[in-house]
């Protein structure tokens, strides 16, 4: 099958607009890539430019080893859903079909016989014949994918194909998605803004902000152990809780010192910072992400006062919204595991699980621990 | 009373005012048609006779003359020129609407402009340089003319058609295999038939009811039915019976295209929507 490698690609709008800024990637054989990223980051613009609708400003694109980024697009032999689907409103399914098919060079039996083929597998025998105005949104979404593989390309790529689902289309669909690219074995690169989308797909989620990509990982290590500020803040709903303040020496440890409270760090965490840095005085943000926040009713040791400001209570777990004086934090936890109800108003505490927690310069935005 | 009896009583009435507001419309060419099958008595009677025995010398007698020739003339040389007008025109317009030159919107508007001329302005001029090539009373020159002039509109139409299509459903057909130009006429052109059509259409009726530009330029052999309607107001008098037949017999083609392409028509004369 097929591994795509991005070598330095960089594009320019023009000669302020810097879009895509030396992007390198390796896609694996039968990988499920994700580009995520908030609008204008550049992830679209680079899945053009694999598909080749723009021409990167410099660097290079290799398909199993095949120099491809002057190539017209036609000859990449590469398969596009396109968020709108791009289905053409005066042909009907099986002319989509036919019509991806009419440049392969097979005779009428067999491009008969594939979208016989084709529509078996996508389940989509029963509306051959009608126009896209004539289908569910659900059903224009199979035929925007059963169109991109009948060709059976060697590369897959998908321009946020589940946007125009409705919410409980889009899980369902979104799995079989994930399905068919296994059974399949074809590799893909996906691009979304929706992080739990991200999450549930990818092989490897690949973080872009501003042109460049900030990290490269399994939806677990991006989750676990993003890199900067910008992909800690970027996964995870509800997003993880940032404290600023200043790293401070105490009795041959380190200190987290904020107007409210002051954390000794704990080995856990102390083990994960890199020493050679110098940490004293620097500022620092701590990131935690809500269910490593665990909350305590009376007054504890190393824990830090706050106020409920609001009960979230969901399916099976609370999310507790949290003032710590101006700066407010998120929590949940199982409701069963609490222990006790935290009403609004009440005083808690609140315990940092610190093998969990990360430090971040503030200034630069990277990782410490 | 109920909604749905109300709901009719609404209906019928809209359909009473637009019968009412069709024949308004309807009546001078109602008017015309009748005239073409009435003896010169009847023509004149006061008050206008609405039942009469209708009579078909006018026609025998226009078809005797040059009109038939005249009348072959007008269709030869509107067909061409739309048929021009249209190819060009798309081909321009795709360009304009996707690969748009940097002074885009300057050429688009000289080329506009070409329409905004007062034709009378530049009769003199076509005919001084037809004379110079050689080209008066030829149907050549006129199919040149009326296409410098129908083409700037149907560039103008059409780009509004091609501008509606999305980007996405050409990138679809390029990854497919198709080079640029199937992609422009196997999936962009088919998607603007009803642009097509109301450019045809409007290329075609120009053309045809063109008068000045077709009497500085032609004389005898090229001469086209408008003129030749004209020249039947002579001294000795105007045969209206006549002129009815010529003016029934050449309305005929136009209504024939206009039901030909009449769903085409409606969708483009409402500018796209591709959906619904």
């Amino acid at each position: 099958m097929a591994r795509l490698v991005l070598e330095e690609l960089d594009l320019w709008y023009s000669t302020t607009v810097h879009a895509v800024d030396h992007v390198s990637l390796v896609v694996e054989d039968g990988e499920l890539c994700v580009l995520l990223g908030p609008s204008g980051c550049g992830k679209t613009s680079t899945l053009r430019m694999v598909a080749g609708f723009i021409i990167p400003t410099s660097g290079a694109i290799y398909l199993d080893d095949k120099r491809i980024e002057y190539l017209y697009p036609g000859d990449r032999n590469i398969a596009m859903v396109f968020q709108s689907y791009a289905l053409y409103p005066n042909k009907t399914v099986r002319q989509h079909l036919a019509f991806a098919l009419k440049k392969a060079g097979l005779s009428a039996s067999e491009i008969e016989q594939r979208i016989q083929q084709t529509a078996e597998f996508m389940h989509m025998e029963d509306y051959l014949d009608r126009r896209p105005q004539a289908l569910s949104s659900g059903q224009q979404q199979r035929v925007a994918v059963g169109r991109a593989l009948i060709r059976r390309p060697k590369l897959f790529l998908m321009d946020e194909p589940l946007s125009q689902l409705d919410a409980r289309l889009r899980v369902e669909t979104r799995s079989n998605l994930r399905r068919l690219q296994q059974d399949l074995g074809i590799t893909t690169v996906y691009v979304t803004h929706d992080q739990m989308e991200a999450q549930g797909l990818a092989d490897k989620i690949v973080v872009m902000d501003r042109g460049r990509i900030q990290q490269v990982g399994s939806p677990i290590e991006i989750y676990e152990d993003p890199v900067n500020l910008f992909v800690a803040g970027f996964i995870g709903t509800p997003p993880m809780n940032f404290i600023e303040g200043e790293l401070i020496p105490e009795d041959s440890g380190l200190c987290f010192n904020h107007p409210e409270f002051k954390l000794r760090l704990q080995p856990a965490l102390l083990d994960k910072l890199d020493d050679g840095h110098k940490l004293d005085g620097r500022q620092a943000v701590i990131g935690i992400r809500p269910e490593y926040v665990q909350l305590a009713p009376e007054e504890e040791p190393n824990a830090i006062p706050a106020e409920v400001y609001v009960l979230e209570p969901q399916s099976n777990e609370y999310v507790v919204d949290l003032h710590m004086g101006e700066i407010p934090l998120k929590m949940r936890q199982d409701k069963r595991e609490l222990g006790f109800k935290p009403e609004i108003g009440r005083r808690v505490w609140m315990r940092f699980r610190q093998n969990r927690m990360h430090l971040f310069d503030k200034n630069t935005g990277a990782r410490l621990a | 009373m109920n909604s749905d009896t109300r709901e009719t009583i609404r209906k019928v009435l809209l359909f009473i005012l637009t019968i009412l507001i069709t024949l308004v419309f309807f009546l001078p060419l109602l008017w015309v048609v009748m005239s073409s099958f009435k003896t010169r008595l009847d023509l004149f009677a006061i008050p206008p006779k609405w039942i009469f025995t209708p009579t078909l010398e006018n026609y025998i007698g226009i078809l005797e003359s040059d009109f038939k020739q005249q009348l072959l003339n007008s269709l030869i040389i509107a067909a061409f020129s739309t048929v021009y007008s249209v190819t060009l025109g798309s081909l321009a317009a795709y360009g304009f609407s996707r690969y748009p030159p940097k002074s885009g919107n300057f050429i688009l508007f000289w080329i506009l402009s070409l329409r905004m001329l007062p034709v009378i302005a530049v009769v003199v001029p076509f005919y001084l340089v037809f004379r110079a090539l050689g080209l008066l009373d030829t149907h050549l020159a006129l199919v040149l003319v009326y296409s410098i002039f129908n083409i700037s509109f149907t560039i103008w139409l059409l780009k509004g058609f091609f501008d509606e299509i999305p980007l996405e459903f050409e990138e679809a057909a390029k990854l497919e295999g198709y080079s640029p130009f199937e992609v422009f006429s196997r999936v962009s052109l088919p998607l603007t038939r009803p642009g097509l059509a109301a450019a045809a259409m409007f290329c075609l009726i120009q053309s045809l009811n063109e008068f000045l530009i077709a009497l500085a330029l032609t004389t005898r052999v090229a001469e086209t039915a408008p003129v030749g309607l004209a020249k039947l107001q002579t001294f000795l008098g105007t045969d209206w019976g006549r002129i009815s037949a010529a003016a029934t017999l050449f309305m005929i083609p136009v209504v024939f295209f206009t039901i030909l392409i009449r769903n085409e028509l409606i969708r483009g004369m409402s500018f796209g929507q591709l959906k619904g």
